[in-house]
């Protein structure tokens, strides 16, 4: 069986035993929790999108390793098509969710680690790769939803995690045993979490010769014993607790953040794809940021989408479409948003066969257009504030609306242009509050600048990819400082 | 005398210098080996796509099928395996003399 039903995946959470925390209690019953299960909602649209045959063209795929169809989130990408195919699919989902959908992460860190377990092994006559293709085939047969985790606690930022006072400030090998290794630290920001089966550990940055104990790269049960949970605040989160809906804005769906704690964590040894080679550990955090920062230019895009519609609609029900500034501000909300699509499609057209096989995006472009993400949602949220008008932060609740004493007034005092539209201003305006200031803004805006590396993170990568002293030569021979020896002829 | 066809990418935004990097190579070959660009109907036993960045366009149907083996060059990445940049060039050499051991070796 390898695809799973929206419906088979969401039981399948509900037998698994996580250890999670919310608001400093434990929390027995994760799926059904009204906080948590608009991302279990998210992450169950890629797997009822794959179920429609008006999306399988691009949810679905056949196997590279074992030639059955399979959702496309755990595929290995076999040309450029695919890369581009994986931007389309995730501007797709995040059109129907209108957030962070949680599943690229995992998709990322397969197509990263399979490629660099393939040149470890190659030089160091290792057998990862062997063992990688294994644990993808078992995640590509069940269909699972895999957290590809990176992001350390990382204490203090001017040490490496040799020189932190305490080495659990980034994941590491504490123990070596006959059957596996125990592993201690702390994973932050892990969206998706614990909507995931597995959990795909990897080194967070470069590492020296002698910090070998946290090069390690492996997999692991969201359920294993050790791992614990403690789930992150969003804005607004506690409108989830309230009666009526509307004022969460965006109703069914919504992102999550988790703080995963790894107290000593037992690994058996068919499940490890790295230990100790240091001398990987930046291919394999570069690769997978490569893939993430790609990832951004559909997701963000999808979202982006949503919330032009939104604005749009909003300027509709307010009366003011047909005013110029209007119409031109709606014009450059798209710019703006195409704009990052470009970035997505053309580090996908200019990707690259790896050795192992599998497909890589262009680093350069990548970086590009991650660093376009880190702004541009930020000003396509600026428009839609300046579009919806004052009442996106002022209006009353959704239980004054309701109120049999002021909601008549209330609704007769919001409406617009059109007898039915002061619900309407009321839905779309928490839609817009939530994408731009509220749950939502965590994965449109701030995961924008600091999801899949901040913003210098990419900008020193573009300072190393880019041959500047190539450039310099075009332009010294075009002013006469170098012959330019193209011109052949008289 | 020995014969590698040698075929170039466009070079739109390459990441090194292509033809400094064959001018080093052709060299530090053997006198009896040299790079040729001008296909003919043979097949050549070897060739070398050279393509200034990893996106590595030239590694195509078309292209591969004009010789038997290919040593493929994508930026800093020889066989897409990726090559520190100043021994991009003494890589190539290894994976010529691989493909074209000196004939005294050959011999033997």
């Amino acid at each position: 069986m390898a695809l799973k039903t929206a419906q088979e995946y969401v039981d399948s959470l509900r037998k698994q035993k996580l250890n999670i925390y919310m608001f400093g209690e434990k929390v027995e019953n994760y799926v059904d929790h009204p906080i948590i299960r608009p991302s279990i909602n998210a992450m169950a649209m890629t797997y009822k999108l794959a179920e429609e045959p008006e999306f399988e063209d691009l949810m679905t795929v056949t196997s590279s390793l074992t030639g059955e169809k399979i959702n496309r989130f755990t595929h290995l990408h076999q040309s450029t098509d695919d890369l581009r195919n994986k931007v389309k699919m995730q501007r797709l989902l995040g059109q129907k969710t209108g957030c962070c959908f949680q599943r690229c992460v995992g998709m990322d860190a397969f197509n990263a680690v399979y490629s660099t377990t393939f040149e470890i092994d190659a030089k160091h006559g290792t057998e990862y790769h062997q063992r990688f293709k294994k644990f993808l085939t078992y995640v590509q047969q069940n269909d699972l939803a895999v957290d590809g985790c990176m992001t350390d606690a990382r204490g203090d930022r001017s040490m490496t995690p040799g020189q932190q006072p305490d080495p659990d400030a980034y994941l590491h090998v504490v123990e070596r045993r006959d059957d596996g290794i125990v592993v201690r630290g702390c994973k932050l920001h892990q969206t998706g979490m614990i909507n995931s089966h597995e959990i795909l550990l990897m080194p967070n940055n470069a590492l020296k010769d002698d910090e070998k104990e946290w090069a390690v790269c492996c997999a692991v049960p969201t359920e294993a014993p050790g791992i614990i949970y403690v789930y992150g605040r969003q804005s607004c989160d506690t409108r989830k607790l309230e009666p009526n809906k509307i004022d969460v804005g965006n109703i069914n769906f919504g992102g999550q953040e988790v703080m995963t704690i790894f107290d000593n964590v037992f690994v058996p040894w068919e499940r490890v794809f790295m230990d100790g080679e240091t001398d990987f550990s930046t291919m394999l955090v570069e690769r997978f940021a490569g893939y993430h920062r790609q990832s951004y230019g559909g997701c963000k895009v999808g979202t982006g989408d949503t919330l032009i519609g939104a604005a749009k609609a909003i300027v509709d029900y307010n009366g003011a479409s047909k005013a110029s500034h209007v119409k031109d501000k709606l014009v450059e909300m798209c710019h703006l948003n195409e704009t990052l699509f470009s970035c997505g499609i053309a580090c996908s057209a200019e990707g690259r066969k790896t050795a192992s096989g599998n497909y890589m995006i262009d680093l350069l472009l990548a970086n590009i257009c991650k660093q376009n993400v880190t702004r541009f949602p930020y000003e396509i949220a600026r428009i839609a504030q300046d579009l919806a008008g004052g009442s996106l932060v002022t209006m009353p609740s959704a239980q004054d609306f309701d109120n049999p004493e002021v909601g008549t007034l209330v609704k007769k005092y919001m409406q617009g242009a059109g007898d039915d539209s002061a619900e309407k201003r009321q839905r779309v305006l928490r839609l817009i509050e939530n994408i731009t200031m509220g749950c939502g803004a965590v994965a449109y805006l701030t995961e924008s600048m600091h999801g899949a590396g901040s913003p210098q993170a990419q900008r020193i990568m573009i300072a190393r990819l880019v041959d500047l002293n190539h450039r310099k030569n075009l332009a010294e021979k075009l002013c006469g400082i170098q012959d330019n020896t193209d011109i052949n002829w008289k | 005398m020995r014969q590698i066809l040698l075929k170039y990418c466009g070079g739109c935004n390459p990441d090194i210098n292509r033809s400094k990097v064959i001018a080093e190579v052709k060299r530090s070959l053997p006198p009896d080996i040299e790079l040729v660009s001008k296909t003919t109907d043979e097949i050549a036993e070897v060739g070398i796509m050279m393509s200034g960045c990893s996106t590595t366009c030239l590694d195509r149907e078309d292209i591969r099928k004009l010789a038997k083996q290919w040593i493929v060059v994508g930026g800093n990445n020889v066989n897409y395996f990726p090559v520190e940049n100043d021994q991009l060039t003494e890589h190539i050499i290894k994976k010529i003399l691989a493909c074209l051991p000196p004939t005294n070796e050959r011999i033997q």
